[in-house]
């Protein structure tokens, strides 16, 4: 079985400054690290393979940076890693980054699933799993909490608001997961000191056959990130609990807290 | 010259990027599956046996083995990062590899290719646990001093003695064991006719004579042994017969750095703490942080703590780089970042008021946990011996009049 699994290497959102004054997020200085739930997928691809068997390939789109992002899921066991790469590529939207991504598959050939995390921690759309299954014209499944695949179908369980689902789909599809599909493996040094040797092809949106400058006027571009704080409202209720508590009730219901 | 050393190059400290993945995993690792489990092993003196099962499971018990004899074939620039940041969440952890690299350090640079064979790779995944015997109640730092002996009759040996203070005993199926093989020729030479042999766990006459009770590194018992004529095969002697002495210093050479990583993960665990705690906390209707005082111990700790992170990894290149002034770097490294460390540990509680000694406040274990770092591997004392002897050996030639 084929297996491809996208990674995206992010800013650790653990390290943002954000300026007190205008609330504005400065990226500068702040470390990468691959998306959480990146890994989950990566996690998800693995044991797939120890199960069914098939090769686990890696893609990422991004900067020269997210090399390290790609060593990361090297080590933990997968059998290639591409680097779609372009220093134009910061912000790009959904729809852009779908059709890189789409060329890619075209050029590395068929595949039976390609997993991703259900949002990457920096923007947080869970959009590009549909986007890419549509464009694909392959099968849907999002937020996969569980998953299996035998004789070209997948099965997963979708962990919903308010309920699970149980799904079932043709391969090739497009799968989506959650992070508590499991805990991804920490590989051991020799695994990791295995990756560093092992090679990363590169392809550049130009071999993809694509240009930069087009792509992005059709969607949306990212201006800027700022932070939002929420004023606390600190109302103290004084005195014995025999008056504070209604005091308290009363207050909270106003807001809607409690009914 | 940059006395003492050669040149500007030789103070360079270098980094490859699979050093920064290991070091994240292991931060992962720490911080997700030892972290939690800290209260439940204080409480217990133990380390559960899954978690020592998982430890293995990932290599820890085997960075500086070599693959081919079943370990991760790391180098010391990687043994050092696994050493903080396990000191950085719980020193017992870093005993727990570290006794294992006390065996399998002197098999690897004296044993035979059998011996290698046998006890490596069991030990390097963790399937084996292991532990090193030269320290008596009467000889810690003075290993000539010690009275175990061995006895050879045929091609057998015959061992009598009692060991103490011996890290990870409780659970060793394989020892190093040091014994007098032979009197002294001289007082000048005492530490000649001492030998190193393997004994293994259930060997007749052998046995675990009393766990010692201790106040800091716990989960990584110290015990006792006893050796009451305990017999082994010559194939389980271990180097030449009479160099123990010279087996035992080579391997705490190598150990050094490891202690000295495991006392700056402290102090790097003390800093976080403590400027976390000031920019939290307030007295008197200030955050801590805004006290002169209170900045002043933070920024003699940082000083401190990235002093002795450089000559920690200063000393790990070296090691790695095969180059002889690594035992001084290595000793300056040790002393160093263990009291920059238990300074750090002090000033922490200093800094955390009466939280920082509650035991639920994890700031007091990192003093308990320090103590001993400065004293184990070769006492603080005796690196600066070591120091200044090793440094005249090197510059000059000098070779000073031992002990």
């Amino acid at each position: 079985m084929n297996i491809v699994v996208l990674v995206k290497h992010v800013h650790d959102e653990n390290q943002l400054k954000v300026d007190r004054a205008t609330g504005k997020i400065s990226f500068e200085g702040v470390p990468g690290k691959i998306s959480d739930f990146d890994r989950n997928a990566v996690e998800a691809a693995l044991s797939l393979r120890g199960s069914v068997g098939g090769k686990v390939t890696t893609i990422t789109v991004g900067t020269d940076e997210a090399v390290k992002a790609l060593r990361e899921v090297l080590a933990m066991g997968a059998d290639k890693a591409v680097l779609i790469k372009d220093q134009a590529f910061e912000n790009l939207d959904v729809r852009a980054m779908a059709e890189i991504i789409s060329k890619t598959l075209a050029k590395l050939g068929p595949f039976d699933l390609l997993l991703c995390a259900e949002g990457s921690v920096d923007a947080y759309t869970s959009l590009l799993a549909p986007v890419l299954a549509e464009k694909l014209k392959v099968s849907l499944i999002t937020y996969a909490e569980s998953l299996q695949a035998k004789d070209g179908m997948v099965k997963a369980e979708r962990a919903l608001e308010r309920r699970m689902e149980v799904v079932e789909a043709k391969m090739p599809a497009v799968v989506s997961v959650t992070g508590e599909i499991n805990d991804p493996r920490i590989p051991t040094l020799l695994q990791i000191m295995g990756a560093m040797k092992k090679e990363i092809a590169f392809f550049t949106i130009q071999e993809l056959g694509l240009d930069a400058n087009r792509m992005l006027p059709n969607g949306y571009a990212i201006l800027e990130y700022s932070g939002k704080s929420k004023e606390r409202k600190k109302v103290v209720f004084e005195g014995a609990p025999a008056e504070t508590v209604p005091k308290l009730i009363e207050a909270m219901a106003k807001e809607g807290l409690v009914s | 010259m940059v006395f003492p050393f050669s040149g500007l190059s030789d103070y360079e400290i270098k980094f490859k990027p699979e050093h920064e993945i290991f070091r994240k995993f292991v931060r992962e690792f720490m911080e997700k599956e030892v972290e939690p489990r800290v209260g439940e092993i204080e409480e217990n003196d133990q380390v559960p046996p899954d978690l020592l099962k998982r430890m293995g499971d990932l290599g820890f018990q085997g960075i500086a083995v070599p693959a081919e004899y079943g370990g991760q074939g790391g180098d010391q620039v990687s043994v050092a990062i696994f050493s903080e940041e396990a000191g950085r969440i719980y020193p017992a952890i870093m005993t727990l590899v570290g006794v294992n690299g006390l065996f399998t350090t002197p098999v690897l640079l004296y044993g035979t290719e059998d011996q290698k064979k046998k006890y490596l790779p069991p030990v390097a995944r963790g399937e084996k646990h292991s532990a090193h015997a030269t320290t008596e109640s009467v000889a810690g730092s003075d290993v000539a001093g010690i009275q175990t002996k061995a006895e050879k009759r045929g091609d057998k040996w015959i061992i009598n003695g009692r060991k103490a203070f011996i890290s990870g005993g409780d659970i060793a199926d394989y020892f190093v064991v040091l014994a007098r093989t032979s009197p002294a020729p001289s007082r000048k030479e005492r530490w000649k006719g001492l030998t190193f042999f393997i004994v293994e766990k259930g060997t007749m006459g052998f046995s675990v004579a009393k766990k010692m009770k201790k106040s800091g590194l716990k989960g990584s018992p110290i015990v006792e042994l006893q050796l009451d004529d305990v017999e082994v095969p010559d194939g389980n002697r271990l180097g030449p017969e009479g160099e123990g002495f010279k087996v035992a210093m080579e391997t705490f050479d190598h150990g050094r750095i490891g202690v000295a990583a495991q006392a700056l993960g402290i102090a790097q665990a003390a800093f976080e703490k403590s400027l976390n705690y000031a920019l939290q906390r307030n007295t008197f209707e200030r955050p801590l942080i805004q006290y002169q005082m209170i900045d002043g111990y933070l920024s003699d700790m940082l000083m401190k703590l990235i002093s002795a992170r450089q000559l920690v990894y200063w000393a790990a290149n070296l090691a790695d780089q095969g180059r002889k002034e690594y035992l001084v770097a290595a000793s300056l490294a040790k002393a160093y970042a263990t009291e920059a460390a238990e300074w750090a540990a002090l000033k922490s509680i200093s800094v955390h008021g009466g939280v920082g000694v509650v035991t639920e406040s994890h700031i007091e274990r990192m003093l308990r946990d320090v103590e001993i770092t400065k004293v184990y591997e070769g006492s603080n004392e005796i690196q600066r011996l070591v120091i200044v002897r090793q440094l005249l050996k090197q510059t000059l030639g000098y070779d000073s009049p031992g002990m």
